[in-house]
């Protein structure tokens, strides 16, 4: 079930409904929330549920078995069984046919023939946020972060929470378990906030994502034949769609999940304002950047080792990131990039010594964004040739000329203006505006320009294909 | 809670009620809109389409025929109903809208044509907006219920434009006819003539004009059994023969139907054509001076 369909529209009334008013009970809310978020899962595809089961509940097992034991080399089997069983699944669904067209490709390039086909696989949706989510338990239990969860229904509830199962926030076990082992409490403020973080959340993927999408779609199709205004203009275009797209993703999620009393983590902080790739990674995707960070960065040193080990951190940890959005050459490219803009700032502090001014904020504001573009470009082309042109296409195609592809200009300029009027209330979208008829009214534009604008067969999510 | 509920609801309330002035303000602003199709159901509603000559039939009916010199040269009042992308039934069902508001014309001219014959009934429905203005009418919730696209909430205030600010933006602005027809003509995805000629002609078109005939003539004998059929054969760029028309012509019931043939010496001028299978205005103007003639010759 996509949260842009109407199917959602009496979906999450129905189970708030039946959450607060007739199923009081902690248990028997969590209960109601794993029923609600297998239909909700099922209703793409019903197959997957044995998977989506199975994987949680072997790592539920495989929590208490490592628990259970004093025995580091029995706590580090069970541990090693868990990423072998979650990354197979991943492995499986997502890069198998990738390792077998490369290997092929590998035995081509040396003059070798094999009659290797690739597999019919269908990737289940979700797939790599759920799994993501139960190895962060099975290692936060192992490392002794936290006890692990004796209630199967608790732990089923923590993976499979419908609002943010398919696409994230990927939730830590340490964070997220023990709202599902405690009464919830309904407040009004909650409520409120969830219902415009819905609101903006939609707003951001019907009104601006699916409206820049079929212009991107068109740049990205024959880029060899714009000019290279309109190139960039695609790749600026693509930069909002992917964040009015997931960051308004995120947003429906935290809101539906404050419906329930839970509060998932913020997936997004004003991203495009970052003043270096540094900062821009600690605004975008922040519950995949920070799982690499405690789960792969700092395991393999961190910032304990020397600088040349920190590079090397640093670019292995970027390209897996990459790899994880998908198996295509251009994602583990998207990845290198950023590592490789990310390099710089290695051994830098955080804080700059003398507050800079307006205008170097501005001037390093957007050669952040220009960085991050170029770097979409790779994210969003289908091969790494195809990439290359493109950015060659914004510096060479026709440059001294007019942009014609002006149309979604006015898009991006809301999703910046939406960004600015939030940006210091990511959690509470317009809560900071006193005046109640400009609140109200900012509502009512915002839900009925979702209407107009909502397309008539449901849009995907770009991260539904992650 | 409850205070929570109580606000959602007056908000969800107001919000409704906007929706609802919103959708007044439009209908009243696409009311004036006299532009092109989707002025018609506007004009056959206000009973100003009145003609006793009317042309049906998909877009190029629409862009074929022009209205004034059909007029002028058979000195009679001639409306065109052609409609953008449709096969046979949802012509007969624009005619039957028109039927309701006018009184039945003396002749019907209906414009063969292989892309209307293909399929007579389509699922799906083309270029929606035109129907969003009138979608609460029966006649016209008779045309799209049950097809793909519509959605039975698109009779709800604004929710019915929902997919559509372009058009919205259109009726606001009053722009709907440039930017259709610049859509329209830069669009390729026109059925291909060469195709429809070699591929389609001898197997599927030419088994369904039975069925097309007789769609037709049911519908006739039921809406409009005094007016008589003149059928003509829409002329593509480079048309070699009128290949329908003969097939027609020894199935045709004298009584009721006529064939209007065309000299099609001129098709092979590019000059006429706003693209390879419709006719650009002075293209029209030469088919509709022709297509009257011929009439004028069989006694109209």
């Amino acid at each position: 079930m996509l949260f842009n369909s109407i199917h959602y529209l009496w979906f999450l009334p129905t189970v708030f409904a039946l959450y607060w008013w007739v199923l009081r009970t902690m248990r028997a809310q969590n209960v109601l929330l794993i029923v609600a978020s297998y239909v909700f899962y099922g209703w793409w595809d019903v197959r997957f549920l044995a998977l989506l089961f199975i994987s949680s509940f072997s790592d539920y097992w495989l929590g208490l078995w490592i628990d259970s034991s004093d025995d580091a080399r029995v706590r580090k089997r069970a541990l090693v069984l868990s990423l072998v069983f979650n990354l197979g699944i991943l492995a499986y669904f997502k890069y198998s046919n990738f390792f077998i067209a490369s290997a092929v490709d590998a035995l081509h390039a040396l003059g070798m023939q094999a009659n290797i086909g690739t597999l019919n696989v269908i990737l289940p949706v979700g797939v790599s946020f759920y799994t993501f989510q139960s190895i962060s338990y099975t290692i936060e239990v192992y490392r002794r972060e936290m006890r692990p969860v004796r209630d199967p229904i608790a732990y089923l509830a923590f993976v499979s929470f419908f609002p943010h199962m398919v696409a994230g926030p990927i939730m830590r076990a340490v964070d997220l378990l023990p709202q599902m082992s405690i009464p919830r409490r309904f407040t009004y403020a909650n409520g409120v906030s969830g219902l415009r973080l819905i609101v903006q959340g939609l707003f951001k993927k019907v009104v601006i994502a699916d409206s820049l999408a079929p212009m991107v779609d068109d740049v990205f199709r024959q880029y060899a034949w714009e000019s290279g205004p309109d190139l960039m203009l695609g790749a600026i275009y693509f930069a909002f769609q992917i964040y009015g797209d997931f960051s308004g993703y995120s947003d429906i999620a935290i809101g539906s999940a404050k419906l329930f009393g839970i509060e998932l983590m913020t997936n997004f902080r004003t991203p495009y304002l970052s003043r270096d790739i540094g900062d821009f990674w600690k605004r975008w995707h922040i519950s995949l950047s920070t799982w690499f960070r405690d789960f792969l960065y700092i395991p393999l040193g961190g910032n304990r080792v020397g600088k040349a080990r920190r590079i090397f951190n640093t670019l292995v940890t970027f390209i897996a990131s990459g790899f994880w959005h998908g198996a295509n050459w251009t994602f583990l490219a998207w990845g290198a990039i950023h590592g490789l803009l990310y390099v710089p700032y290695i051994g830098k502090k955080d804080v700059p010594a003398a507050p800079p001014g307006r205008l170097r904020v501005l001037v390093s504001t957007l050669l952040t964004f220009a960085g991050v573009t170029i770097a979409w470009v790779f994210f969003r082309a289908k091969s790494i040739g195809e990439a290359f042109g493109y950015v060659k296409g914004i510096f060479t195609q026709n440059v001294i000329s007019v942009p014609e592809r002006i149309e979604g200009i006015p898009f991006v300029v809301l999703l910046v203006l939406l960004d600015l009027l939030n940006r210091n209330n990511i959690r509470d979208p317009f809560g900071q505006v006193p005046q109640r008829w400009l609140r109200y009214t900012l509502y009512f534009i915002l839900v009925l320009a979702v209407v107009l604008f909502s397309r008539r067969n449901d849009v995907q999510f770009i991260y539904f294909q992650f | 809670m409850r205070t929570f509920l109580r606000k959602t609801l007056v908000a969800a309330a107001l919000c409704a009620l906007l929706a609802i002035l919103l959708d007044l303000g439009l209908t009243w602003r696409s009311k004036g809109n006299q532009y092109e199709r989707y002025a018609d159901l506007n004009v056959i509603r206000a009973g100003k389409a009145e003609a006793e000559v009317v042309v049906i039939g998909n877009s190029r009916a629409r862009y074929h025929y022009d209205a004034r010199v059909l007029s002028d040269r058979l000195d009679r009042r001639c409306y065109n109903l052609g409609m953008i992308g449709y096969p046979l039934q949802d012509q007969l069902g624009k005619l039957e809208y028109y039927l309701e508001h006018s009184p039945a014309p003396d002749l019907v001219i209906v414009n063969v044509d292989i892309a209307s014959m293909k399929p007579l009934a389509r699922d799906t429905i083309i270029q929606y907006e035109q129907f969003l203005d009138d979608i609460r009418d029966p006649a016209v919730l008779g045309i799209v219920w049950g097809k793909t696209g519509f959605r039975p909430t698109d009779v709800l205030p604004w929710v019915r434009y929902a997919g559509f600010p372009e058009y919205v933006w259109k009726i606001v602005t009053k722009d709907t006819v440039t930017n259709v027809h610049a859509g329209f003509a830069a669009s390729d995805k026109v059925l291909d003539p060469l195709r429809a000629r070699q591929v389609s002609i001898p197997k599927e078109a030419l088994e369904m004009l039975d069925v097309y005939l007789a769609t037709l003539r049911i519908h006739r004998q039921r809406y409009w059994p005094h007016a008589k059929v003149a059928f003509v054969e829409t002329p593509y760029h480079d048309s070699d023969s009128l290949w329908i028309l003969q097939a027609i012509a020894p199935k045709l019931d004298a009584r009721s139907e006529l064939l209007v043939p065309v000299d099609l010496g001129w098709t092979h001028d590019p000059t006429n054509y706003m693209n390879r299978t419709h006719l650009n205005a002075k293209g029209a103007a030469l088919f509709s001076a022709l297509v009257a003639d011929s009439l004028r010759a069989k006694g109209w």
